[in-house]
C-alpha cells in the first residue's frame, strides 16, 4: 500500500489532542445528591449488566481516535499498488466498435468499458500521463499525455460506441509507435477486441458475457425478369439452433415475414422473390431482441441506373470494343478520327491513338497511346520496359504483373494527375481529375502489349471503368458504417448533396474535387442528389453495420481460451487497476461515527 | 420560622383531625382511647367480688342490698396512647425541592399536634446515627409549643442510621404508636427495626418521604454526584440507560420496603414532598 499524500499524516497530531480534550472533559460538574445509596446500586447494576461499562468513557475516546486515524489515512490517499501502476505513462485504448453496443453484460459493453477505464484513471497515481485512444473504424488519440484526470474523464464520458469495426491493426501500429517513444509505458485495453503488440505486455480488460445474438449478415438483390430477388443471410451466433423470425420491408412497408431455421454458429440464406423493381430500399429485420440489436437490420438500395454511353474513337481496336461491351450498364459507340463533330453527349470518351485539341467537356476521358497534345506532355518512347506495381486501384484483384509491354510512350504526370503505372524510365499511365473531368491516360497502344491476351485485361478495364463512369454502382451500393465514400459524380454536376437516413442534407460539392464522404455512422438509406443543367439526378446507397465482423459476440471467448492454452508472451493479461482505498476509509469513518453515536445514546 | 412550618389556617384544620388508634392501651393516664383493661370510668363493663385492697368507692351498694355480697363494678377504662414520632434529621433529609426537611417537619408537627389534641402522650424523637434531640411525654395542646420550638431549631446533619438508632430506643411505656418519618437511604436491616418495635408492642406507621428529584432524577450531562451526608462522590455520564437503571433500582428499593411492611402488618405510607402538607397528614390519619 502506498500513500499519495503522505503529508496528511501530520493530521496524527489530532490524536494526542483528542486524548488531552478527554482528560479535560473528565472534570465532571459537581452535583450534590441527598445520598449515593441508590446511585451506588445503579452503577453496580450497570457494571454487572455491561462489563465494559468501565471502558465506556474510554470507548468513546478510542472510537474517536480510530475515526481520526481513519480520516488521516483517508486524507493520505491510500492505494494498493497494481502491477505496472508505477508506470509514468499509460495508454488506455477503448474499443468503440459495434460489438461494444451489446448488452450481454447488463449495461452495454461500452458503458462497462468506460466505467472500468474511469476506475483505472481514478486509481492512477497523480501525475501519471495518460494517452486515451478510441479504437473504432479509425483510431483516434482523444487525449495525449494528459495528467489531468478531470479532462481525461470528460473525454472518456463523451466517447460513444460506433457502428463500425474496430481497427485493431491501426491501433496496434499507433500504440507500437508511441511505445517506441516512451519506454516502460503501460498499455491497457478495454473492450472485446484484443490488441497484441509484440514484445509488450498488454493488459486487456475483456468485456463479454457471450451473449446470444442473431444478425443479418448478407443482403443483396438481383434484378430478374420477374422483378427483384432478394438474398438475406441470417446468422445464428448463439449456443443453440434457433427459429428466427425475419421480415422483409420494401420502401418501409412489410413485404413478407418468415421464420428462418438457423443452426447454431451457422448462416441460413433466405431468398425472397417477386419484389417489384420500381423501389429504392429493401430492408431485412430480425424481429426479436437479442444481445445486439443494431445488427438485426440490414439495408440494400435499388438503383434504376441509366445506361451509360461511351464513345470509342479508334482506327480499329477489337480488344477494347469487346471488353467494353462486357461491362454491364454501358452502351458502347464507335467512331473514326474524322467525325469530331459527333464527339458530344457521351459519358465516356475513349481515345485510342488520338487526342484532339478540342477535348469534349461533357464526359470523362480515357486515352490510349496519346500523341503530343495540349493537355499533358508526352516525353518519348521506350521499348520492353520493366513495369512496377504501385498498388493502384485499377490493378485491384490483379495477382502478379505477368504481362509485358512491347513499346510505350513516357508521359509527364500533370499537376492534377497521379501515376498509376510506373516504368524504370518514367510514367506509362496516369489518372486524375482535370476541369471536373476524370482523365485516365495509358502511354501504350494496347496492341503493343500482351495484356489483352491475359486474364487481367477485363479486370483492369473494369476497374478503370469503375473509376471513370460516374457513380460507379459496384462499390457504393453497400457501405459499412464509418467507411468513407469517394463519389464519382458527373462532370456537369454543379451541386451535390447527400441526404442521410435521419433526413439531414449534407452538401458534398462544390468545392470540387469532392472530398471523401465519411458521415456514414448511421445505418440506412442515403440519397446522393446531383444538380446540373439537365436537372436533378438521384442515386441511392445504403450503409449497414459490419455484422460479419462484429456480430459474433462469442468470438472473444476464443480469445480467452487461447490465453489459457498458450499463455504466450504477447497474450493480453487481465487488467489490474489497483485500488484506491480512500473511499473505503471514508466509509469506515462513517461506520465508526455511527457506532460512536450508538454507544453515546444507547450504551449508558 | 413558625410561619414557614405552619400557618394558623393549617393549625385549625388539624384540630379537626383526630388520630384514632386501633389498639387499646394496657396502662397509663386517662385519654381519649378505649382500653381493654378494666378500671374506673363511665362505661360499665362487668362485676367481680370485692377483695381486700380494693377501692371502697367502687363497691356497688345496690348489688350489696340485693345479694348481701360485696361486688366491685368494673368499667371500660379510657387511656391516653403513647405516640412516638421518629423524625430522621440526617443530612440527606435536608435536600430536594420541595425540601424534605420542611415537609417532614410539617408532618411531624401536624401528627404531634393531632395526638396532643386527642389527649395522647407524644414523644418526638429526632435522630440520625444517634438520638439527636427529643421531647418526650408531652401532654395537652399547650405542649405543642415545645414541639414547635424543637422542630424550628432542628439541625440536619450526620448520616442516617435510623434502623440501629430506633432499635436501641428505650420505650418507657407499653403499647403505643410509632411513626417513622425518613427517606430510608440507609444501610442496615429494616426488619431489625420493625422486629424491635413490634416486640415493644408498637403499632408502626412508616412514612417514606422522598423528593421528586429522587423519584425521577433529571441529569443531563456528566456529573460528579456528591453524597450530602458523607461527601463521597461517583462520576456518571447521563444517558437513557442510566436513568432506566436508576428507575429500576429505585422501584426495587421502594417495593422492598413496601413488601416488608405488608408482610409484617406495618402501615406504609409513601410521600412525595410535592404533596400538600394536609394531604400527607390525611394519608397518615386515614390509615389509623
Amino acid at each position: 500500500m502506498t500513500f499519495y499524500s503522505p503529508w496528511a499524516f501530520l493530521g496524527l497530531i489530532t490524536i494526542p489532542i483528542i486524548i488531552i480534550l478527554y482528560l479535560l472533559k473528565q472534570r465532571h460538574k459537581d452535583y450534590t445528591v441527598s445520598s449515593l445509596f441508590l446511585w451506588e446500586e445503579v452503577l453496580k447494576d450497570l457494571e454487572a449488566n455491561a462489563p465494559w461499562q468501565k471502558l465506556k468513557r474510554n470507548l468513546l475516546m478510542i472510537l474517536q481516535i480510530i475515526a481520526a486515524l481513519l480520516l488521516v489515512i483517508a486524507l493520505a490517499r491510500p492505494f494498493i499498488n497494481a502491477v505496472g501502476s508505477g508506470a509514468e505513462h499509460v495508454i488506455i485504448a477503448l474499443d468503440t466498435s459495434l460489438s461494444t453496443k451489446a448488452t450481454d453484460v447488463g449495461i452495454s459493453r461500452f458503458d462497462e468499458a468506460k466505467s472500468r477505464a474511469e476506475q483505472l484513471i481514478g486509481n492512477l497515481k497523480p501525475g501519471t500521463k495518460v494517452t486515451l485512444i478510441s479504437v473504432g473504424k479509425s483510431v483516434t488519440i482523444e487525449e495525449n499525455l494528459s495528467s489531468n484526470k478531470g479532462s481525461l474523464l470528460d473525454k472518456l464520458n463523451k466517447l460513444k460506441a460506433s457502428n463500425s469495426v474496430s481497427n485493431t491493426e491501426d491501433a496496434e501500429s499507433l500504440i507500437a509507435s508511441i511505445l517506441k517513444q516512451y519506454q516502460g509505458t503501460r498499455v491497457v485495453v478495454f473492450g472485446d477486441s484484443p490488441i497484441n503488440i509484440p514484445g509488450t505486455e498488454v493488459e486487456f480488460s475483456y468485456i463479454s458475457n457471450n451473449g446470444d445474438n442473431f444478425a443479418v449478415t448478407t443482403m443483396s438483390h438481383a434484378k430478374t425478369e420477374k422483378g427483384i430477388t432478394v438474398l438475406t443471410g441470417i446468422s445464428n451466433y448463439s449456443n443453440a439452433d434457433a427459429s428466427v423470425p425475419v421480415s422483409l420491408y420494401v420502401d418501409g412497408e412489410v413485404f413478407d415475414a418468415r421464420n428462418v431455421e438457423v443452426k447454431k454458429g451457422e448462416t441460413a440464406n433466405v431468398y425472397w422473390n417477386g419484389v417489384l423493381s420500381d423501389i429504392k430500399l429493401i430492408e431485412a429485420r430480425i424481429d426479436i431482441k437479442d444481445a445486439l440489436n443494431e445488427d438485426n437490420r440490414a439495408f440494400n438500395a435499388v438503383n434504376n441506373n441509366k445506361e451509360y454511353k461511351a464513345l470509342l474513337v479508334t482506327e480499329g481496336n477489337v480488344f477494347i470494343e469487346k471488353v467494353a461491351a462486357l461491362y454491364s450498364g454501358v452502351e458502347l459507340y464507335k467512331t473514326g478520327y474524322e467525325n469530331s463533330d459527333e464527339w458530344k453527349g457521351y459519358d465516356l470518351y475513349i481515345f485510342d491513338g488520338i487526342l484532339p485539341d478540342k477535348i469534349p467537356d461533357d464526359g470523362n476521358i480515357m486515352v490510349f497511346n496519346p500523341p503530343k497534345n495540349k493537355m499533358f506532355e508526352v516525353l518519348g518512347e521506350v521499348e520492353t520496359p520493366v513495369v512496377e506495381d504501385l498498388g493502384e486501384d485499377i490493378f485491384k484483384y490483379v495477382e502478379g504483373f505477368d504481362f509485358s509491354i512491347g513499346k510505350t510512350k513516357i508521359l509527364k504526370v500533370p499537376s492534377w494527375g497521379r501515376e498509376i503505372l510506373r516504368l524504370k524510365d518514367g510514367t506509362a499511365a496516369f489518372a486524375g481529375v482535370h476541369e471536373n473531368m476524370r482523365v485516365m491516360v495509358f502511354g501504350f497502344d494496347i496492341h503493343n502489349t500482351d495484356i489483352p491476351l491475359t486474364p487481367v485485361f477485363p479486370i483492369i478495364m473494369a476497374n478503370s471503368m469503375d473509376w471513370l463512369l460516374p457513380q460507379s454502382v459496384n462499390n457504393a451500393e453497400n457501405v459499412y458504417a464509418d467507411e468513407g465514400i469517394e463519389f464519382n459524380i458527373g462532370p456537369k454536376t454543379e451541386e451535390a448533396f447527400i441526404e442521410t437516413p435521419s433526413g439531414e442534407e449534407v452538401q458534398i460539392a462544390p468545392p470540387f474535387p469532392i472530398r471523401v464522404f465519411d458521415k456514414t455512422d448511421e445505418p440506412g438509406l442515403y440519397t446522393l442528389r446531383q444538380k446540373s443543367e439537365d436537372g436533378e439526378q438521384e442515386f441511392y446507397f445504403t450503409v449497414n453495420v459490419p455484422s460479419q465482423r462484429e456480430s459474433n459476440l462469442m468470438k472473444g471467448a476464443e480469445v480467452e481460451n487461447q490465453n489459457e492454452d498458450t499463455d504466450g508472451e504477447n497474450t493480453p493479461k487481465p487488467v489490474n487497476t489497483g485500488m484506491n482505498l480512500q473511499t473505503i476509509f471514508l466509509w469506515l469513518i462513517l461506520i465508526v461515527l455511527l457506532i460512536e453515536w450508538w454507544v453515546y445514546t444507547n450504551a449508558v | 420560622m413558625k410561619s414557614e412550618l405552619f400557618d394558623s389556617d393549617f393549625l385549625r384544620k388539624l384540630e379537626q383531625l383526630v388520630i384514632t388508634s386501633k389498639i387499646t392501651l394496657a396502662a397509663g393516664a386517662s385519654g381519649n382511647r378505649k382500653s381493654r383493661a378494666k378500671g374506673s370510668s363511665v362505661e360499665f363493663s362487668d362485676y367481680r367480688e370485692y377483695s381486700i385492697g380494693d377501692d371502697f368507692k367502687r363497691i356497688d351498694w345496690n348489688a350489696y342490698g340485693r345479694f348481701e355480697k360485696l361486688f366491685i363494678k368494673l368499667f371500660m377504662e379510657e387511656r391516653e396512647a403513647p405516640v412516638h414520632i421518629f423524625l430522621d434529621n440526617s443530612k440527606s433529609m435536608d435536600w430536594g425541592e420541595p425540601n424534605k426537611s420542611i415537609a417532614s417537619r410539617r408532618l411531624a408537627a401536624a401528627l404531634g399536634y393531632i395526638s396532643l389534641c386527642s389527649y395522647d402522650r407524644v414523644s418526638l424523637v429526632c435522630l440520625n446515627s444517634i438520638v439527636d434531640k427529643y421531647k418526650s411525654d408531652l401532654r395537652g395542646k399547650n405542649s405543642f409549643s415545645r414541639i414547635q420550638s424543637l422542630l424550628e431549631t432542628l439541625d440536619y446533619s450526620g448520616t442516617t442510621d435510623i434502623y440501629n438508632t430506633i432499635s436501641k430506643y428505650n420505650f418507657k411505656s407499653g403499647r403505643g404508636i410509632s411513626i417513622i418519618i425518613s427517606d430510608f437511604f440507609t444501610k442496615g436491616n429494616f426488619l431489625d427495626m420493625i422486629n424491635y418495635l413490634q416486640f415493644k408492642k408498637q403499632e408502626i406507621y412508616v412514612c417514606h418521604m422522598l423528593a421528586p428529584e429522587e423519584i425521577t432524577p433529571e441529569i443531563g450531562m456528566s456529573l460528579r454526584l456528591i453524597d450530602s451526608e458523607t461527601g463521597e462522590f461517583r462520576d456518571v455520564t447521563s444517558s437513557p440507560e442510566l436513568i432506566k437503571t436508576y428507575r429500576k433500582v429505585y422501584n426495587s428499593f421502594k417495593t422492598n420496603i413496601e413488601d416488608l411492611c405488608a408482610v409484617r402488618g406495618v402501615n406504609y405510607i409513601f410521600m412525595d414532598t410535592s404533596f400538600p402538607a394536609e394531604k400527607m397528614v390525611r394519608m397518615v390519619v386515614d390509615r389509623v
